[in-house]
Parts: C-alpha cells; sequence; structure tokens
C-alpha cells in the first residue's frame, strides 16, 4: 500500500525507523479507538453546546457524532502521514471533551 | 400502479438512451453513426426522460413515498438497461424506444 | 497524492471488506429476508386461516385480551401487535415469573378471531430473522454491538469503495461476462453502483437504529443517570404508571382501539398495556408504519380501566422527527407494496455484492495461495452457499417438525445453526470447486422443493393458494423457486467452463 506510511518528507523520525507495520498499526489505532473517542467527544461537546432543547440537542448530537466516525476513519488512512492523522485528530478530542467538560452537568 | 409502471418505462427510456451516448456501447448496439445518433440531441433528451420519470412518480400520492420508491425503480431501470447491453446491445434502442412509447400511452392515466 | 490517496483506499476497501464480509452477509440476507417479516410470519402458521379483505383489528384485540385476562395474567405489562393487512395473526409478547424463554417472555401468536393460540404452531416465524439480523442470536447488548460495528465498517467499505471506483458512470453499463476476475469486478461494481443509494441509505440508517446503544454519550452528557427522563423527554405522552395494587378490570379495549384508529386516521399498530388488572392499568396505542416513512409517528394513551383518554401524541419536533424518518427509512414499513419489493430487491443486491466481493478478494489472489487465502476461500463457500442452505432449513424445519413438539421454536432455530455449521464444514473439507458445486446445488434443491414440500405437508399450495386469491402464500412459495432458480442457474454457470469470450463483429456504419 503506497502512499500510506508516510512517503516523501513529514513522517516523523520515530517512525521513519520502526518497522513498516507500526505505520498501518497506528492509523488502525486511529480508526478505530481514535475514531469512535473522537466521535464520543463531538457527541459529548455537541450535546451541551447547541442551541436547542434538551431531548432535540440530544439527538441531533448523537447523530452527527455517528456520522463523524465513518468520515476519522477515512481520515485515518487517508491523511498523508501518521503524524497528520493523530495530529487533526487528537485536538479534535481534547477540544470536545473538554467544551462539555466546562459547560457542566445540565440544570 | 400505472404510475410506477409509467415511471419505470420512461427511466429505462433515459437509461437506454444514456448509454447509447457512450462510445463503447454506442458501438456495440449499432447506434453508432444512425441518423438518430447523429440528429437526435440524445443525453439531454435521456435526462429529461430521467426527471420526468422521477417526476411522475412523485407526483401521485405522497411525495416523499414517490420519491423512495423512484430511487429504487431507477436502480431497476438501470440494471435492465446493463444487461440488454451485456447480452443484446442490438435490441436496447428499439427497447428504449418502445418503452419511450408505451410511457406516452400510459401517462393519461397515471395521476 | 490522488494516486496515493486512491491506493489508501482501495487498500481499506479491500481489507474492512474482509474483516466483516462474512458477518455483513449475514446481517444482509436475514435483513433482506426482514422484508417480509409479517408475510414469512403468516407462511410459518399455515393454521391460521386465510380471509380475504381487512382484519377487524378491534375485534382481534378483544378477543386476544380477553385470552390474555387468564394466560397472562400476572405480568407486568402485555405488549401486542395487531394484525393489520399483511400480518394475519395478533402477537402477544409477555413475562411471567415461570417459564419462557432466557428472559422470561413468552411470545404467542394469536388467532385474529378467537384469540387464542390453539392450533398454531408454535415458532418464531419471521422473527427470527428479524431479531438474527440485529441482534446475531448473541446475548444483550454484545450481539447488537457487534452488528452496529460490522455496520460501522460497512460504510467504511461503501465511502472507500466509492472512491476507489474512478470511471463509476463510464462503467455504469458494462457487465463483462465470463472474462474471469473481470467479470466478478464488473458484476460486484455493477449491484454496488445500480443500488448504491439503497445500500448508503441502508447502512446509514441502520446504524441510527441502534445508536442509543452505541453512541450514548450524548445521552450522559444531557441526562447524566436519570435515563426516566430521557424516555418521557424523547417520547412523551407514554403514561406508565406505577401499579397501585388494587384489582381492577381491564376496560373495553376493542373500543379503546376503534376510538384510536378514529383519532390517528387509519390502521394501528402496537397495543401495549401496562399493569392489566390493576386499578392504575394504561393502555397505550401506537400509529401503523404504514401512513407516513417515520416511525412510531403517534400514540394515544387510555386509563386501562375506565377507557378514558389521558394523551394523544403526535411527534412534531424536527430532530426528533428526523430520527424517526431515518429508523422508519430502515424498516421500510411505509408505502405501497412495489416499494417493500423494492427494498427486498435491492437488499439481495446487497446480499450480492457482499458475496461478490468475498469471492472476488479470492479471485484476485488465486496465484499467491497460503494459508490465509484457502482460509478465506473455504468460509467463503460456508457462508455464500451456507447461510441460504441454512435459511431453507429453518423452512423446512418449520414444515417438518412435529406442530406438538416442545420447545418447538427453539428446535427450528437449532434446524438453522446446525445446516449452517454443516456447510461450513463441508466447505472446509471438500475441494474447492466441488465444495462451490455442491454448496450451490443443495441451495438451489433446499429452495426448489420448499413450495412442494409446503403443499405436501399443509394442503396450502401453489395452485389452493392461487385459487383462494391468497396472494401471500402464494408469493411467498413464487419467490422461493425464482431463489432456487438463481441458485440452479449459478450452479449450472458453475458446471459448463467458461468459452471463450467471442469478439463482437466489427459493425458497419449505417
Amino acid at each position: 500500500m503506497a502512499g500510506s506510511t508516510g512517503e516523501g518528507g513529514g513522517e516523523s523520525p520515530l517512525l521513519r525507523m520502526a518497522p513498516a507495520w507500526t505505520g498501518i498499526a497506528m492509523r488502525t489505532l486511529a480508526a478505530t479507538i481514535g475514531a469512535y473517542a473522537l466521535a464520543s467527544a463531538l457527541a459529548m461537546a455537541l450535546a451541551r453546546t447547541l442551541p436547542l432543547s434538551r431531548a432535540e440537542a440530544t439527538c441531533l448530537a448523537a447523530m452527527v457524532a455517528v456520522l463523524a466516525m465513518p468520515a476519522a476513519v477515512i481520515w485515518a488512512f487517508a491523511a498523508r502521514t501518521v503524524t497528520r492523522t493523530w495530529g487533526v485528530m487528537l485536538p479534535i478530542i481534547a477540544l470536545g471533551f473538554l467544551a462539555a467538560w466546562l459547560m457542566g452537568s445540565p440544570a | 400502479m400505472t404510475g410506477t409502471a409509467t415511471a419505470l418505462l420512461l427511466a429505462i427510456a433515459g437509461f437506454g438512451g444514456l448509454s447509447l451516448t457512450m462510445a463503447r456501447h454506442s458501438r456495440q448496439a449499432a447506434f453508432d453513426g444512425s441518423i438518430i445518433a447523429r440528429r437526435v440531441p440524445m443525453r439531454p433528451l435521456s435526462w429529461l426522460l430521467i426527471i420526468a420519470s422521477a417526476i411522475i412518480d412523485m407526483a401521485k400520492g405522497n411525495w416523499r413515498f414517490g420519491l423512495v420508491e423512484w430511487i429504487g425503480l431507477a436502480g431497476v431501470a438501470a440494471a435492465i438497461v446493463m444487461l440488454a447491453q451485456t447480452y443484446r446491445p442490438r435490441l436496447v434502442f428499439p427497447l428504449a424506444g418502445a418503452a419511450f412509447v408505451l410511457s406516452l400511452l400510459l401517462m393519461p392515466f397515471s395521476s | 497524492m490522488k494516486e496515493g490517496f486512491r491506493q489508501s483506499m482501495a487498500w481499506l476497501h479491500n481489507w474492512s471488506g474482509l474483516l466483516i464480509g462474512w458477518l455483513l452477509f449475514a446481517i444482509a440476507l436475514t435483513g433482506t429476508a426482514a422484508v417480509f417479516r409479517p408475510e414469512t410470519s403468516n407462511w410459518m402458521r399455515p393454521e391460521i386461516a386465510h380471509h380475504a379483505g381487512p382484519v377487524d383489528q378491534a375485534q382481534a384485540l378483544g378477543a386476544a385480551v380477553s385470552y390474555l385476562s387468564s394466560a397472562g395474567k400476572g405480568a407486568p405489562a402485555w405488549y401486542l401487535t395487531a394484525p393489520d393487512d399483511r400480518a394475519a395473526f395478533t402477537q402477544a409478547i409477555f413475562s411471567l415469573p415461570r417459564g419462557g424463554d432466557a428472559n422470561g417472555y413468552r411470545t404467542l401468536a394469536l388467532d385474529p378471531r378467537t384469540g387464542r393460540p390453539d392450533g398454531i404452531r408454535d415458532t418464531l416465524g419471521g422473527e427470527f430473522f428479524y431479531r438474527f439480523h440485529f441482534e446475531l442470536k448473541i446475548p444483550y447488548p454484545w450481539g447488537r454491538i457487534l452488528a452496529s460495528a460490522a455496520a460501522m465498517v460497512m460504510l467504511v467499505a461503501l465511502i472507500s469503495g466509492i472512491i476507489t471506483h474512478r470511471r463509476i458512470f463510464a462503467d455504469f453499463f458494462t457487465l463483462r461476462p465470463r472474462k474471469g476476475q473481470r467479470s466478478w469486478l464488473d458484476v460486484h461494481n455493477a449491484l454496488g453502483v445500480l443500488a448504491l443509494p439503497f445500500h448508503l441509505m441502508i447502512t446509514f440508517t441502520g446504524i441510527m437504529t441502534l445508536i442509543t446503544l452505541t453512541m450514548p454519550w450524548a445521552i450522559v452528557a444531557n441526562y447524566g443517570s436519570d435515563m426516566a427522563r430521557f424516555y418521557e423527554d424523547m417520547a412523551p405522552g407514554f403514561s406508565a404508571r406505577p401499579a397501585l395494587g388494587k384489582a381492577a378490570p381491564l376496560g373495553d379495549v376493542a373500543a379503546m382501539v376503534r376510538d384510536a384508529r378514529r383519532r390517528m386516521d387509519g390502521q394501528i399498530s402496537l397495543v401495549i398495556i401496562n399493569n392489566p388488572g390493576d386499578a392504575a392499568a394504561t393502555v397505550t396505542i401506537s400509529k401503523h408504519d404504514d401512513g407516513q416513512i417515520a416511525y412510531a409517528a403517534g400514540r394515544v394513551t387510555y386509563d386501562g380501566v375506565s377507557g378514558r383518554l389521558l394523551s394523544a401524541y403526535a411527534e412534531d419536533r424536527p430532530m426528533r422527527k428526523l430520527y424517526d424518518t431515518f429508523y422508519g427509512l430502515h424498516v421500510g414499513r411505509f408505502g405501497a407494496p412495489v416499494t417493500r419489493w423494492l427494498y427486498f430487491i435491492c437488499g439481495l443486491a446487497l446480499t450480492a455484492t457482499i458475496g461478490s466481493g468475498l469471492v472476488l478478494w479470492t479471485v484476485k489472489r488465486s496465484r499467491n495461495g497460503g494459508l490465509g487465502y484457502h482460509l478465506v476461500e473455504k468460509l467463503n463457500i460456508g457462508v455464500v452457499t451456507g447461510l441460504p442452505v441454512a435459511a431453507a432449513a429453518f423452512l423446512w424445519a418449520n414444515r417438518l417438525l412435529p406442530v406438538t413438539m416442545a420447545q418447538r421454536p427453539e428446535g427450528e432455530v437449532r434446524v438453522f445453526f446446525t445446516s449452517w455449521v454443516l456447510m461450513i464444514l463441508a466447505g472446509f473439507i471438500l475441494p474447492r470447486r466441488i465444495g462451490w458445486i455442491a454448496g450451490l446445488m443443495l441451495c438451489a434443491a433446499a429452495w426448489l422443493l420448499l413450495p412442494p414440500l409446503s403443499a405436501w405437508t399443509t394442503g396450502r399450495g401453489m395452485i389452493t393458494s392461487l385459487l383462494a386469491g391468497d396472494w401471500q402464500f402464494f408469493g411467498f412459495d413464487t419467490v422461493s423457486l425464482a431463489i432456487g432458480l438463481m441458485f440452479a442457474i449459478a450452479c449450472r454457470h458453475m458446471v459448463r467452463p467458461a468459452p471463450a469470450a467471442r469478439v463482437p463483429r466489427r459493425m458497419q456504419a449505417a
């Protein structure tokens, strides 16, 4: 699979030293646990921040989150480098959970 | 039922026409170079038939039901054209033509 | 970089497809079977006489309630599915302190006229395929989670497949038969592309139906652990109040059903009676799914003893309605019979897309051999031919197992799984080509011989059904023959080696 483990510049030196399958393993991790974490973070953040009634917000948040999962999976394998894969997903995950936590529990 | 049948026939005519605008299928169907291929704007006409098919299917009763039904119907129509192109390419144009004529006949009866 | 992207998507499509191909084949096949769940359930209960004309829902439910007053006494709730223009019987589910299935629930099919289950053979009916489709016969919640995960991978496989397929429209009408790997690729592409809107819709909406289980975090964020409040918010108008402990006879349920039909302008579907026999009993009646795309579009609740209307609710919140529409699109109970048949055909196309994909995987790599390749090859035979055989075996069991047998529904299910396991074993033991031919032959025989078997054991053969105007039975037998014929053609195709493709003569210009 050409281009998946980060040919050309931009791949982190650590990964360049590791065996070839590490790239795929990292991407698979991103596509499974990473994608689910991203979706969950998105679900919680949207549920708490959408300007809709509680029931409506919960509904929409869950539906958007579920759609985000396959998008994350595609990104995990389409991103040029593994660094980029996680580099985009980790901030989203962190921001999502942070936003939900900052909003606190509902009244 | 007539509405559904008309929509299906229009879709067959439309997809049949579309397939004949593709070089490879046009050649196989002995359509390439024929008078109709040279004079009639097949591609816009075919799209028109496909859109008409959708409109007729949605016009009867609940348009949402019609839309869902039409999406499935379009796939069936395309499959029929595909099978014709594969096994009897010379019949594709007659098939599309006959479907078109039949749909015109049924149209007054599909409310 | 376009090339790298397409290549990685091709890799993803290959491996995601292989990872869950067999599981998805089973989910797609049973889901397709579930399109005709009421019809299958009717066919599997031939004792219920065919009746022409619409069924009287109110009368049927009244009779059912009379029967349940003794048979279901002590149950906290009775869940009744009313007969309608498709299902000939009333389905009653309730739990009793003793007996029933693994969860303590009993499922009964009640005759619409008498309200009694007597004489009707005990079977799961079409319910088996329906439940297998999203639970996979694996204990809650793991079966559903697995099915949902498979659907998620399916969506990835679809999207990566679309991205990989560069010339979708150029290849739209192309099928090149008898060219080995090329032909398999064409079949896989054709089936995938022609019904692509369906494939995308059904996969995406399928994920939606299990969303409360797989993506509960939005609920947790907004409701914490207050699930009662969540259910109340999601489905207002359903008054489930605690039992008072005071006995009181249930009111006139038939009258409530008639009133509900009038209010909701059409057929009703679910009738849930909470705390029957108690003074705090309630009767909640849901609108039928055939009038609109959205699932469970409305419900009315009556006081169980007095029949007084407690609440009437029609969902009109946009996001909630959107979800209900997704759900309704997936179960496809709306619309004309044509729509249902289209769902069935597209479902078959999806099943065949997955099956052809699995075969394509081995056809592409036959030169490399190796343990993994052989494993995939053998498993393909066991699943792609084995599952249709198992499904037919399930129906054969319905006709052959003694009606008075104890644990009859479990017996039919056991036949299904035993057949499947045997087919998988046969796939491993037999040499490749023989395995395929034998598997396809068995499929063809099992489905072609089903209608004669049914006629012989029940007396409701195809001619009888045709003369009586019983289109359901006739249709079911016809589909059975069509499936058998399909496998027979596939078998013949395999047995006669493909002749070299003829080069078409050059066409003369007109």
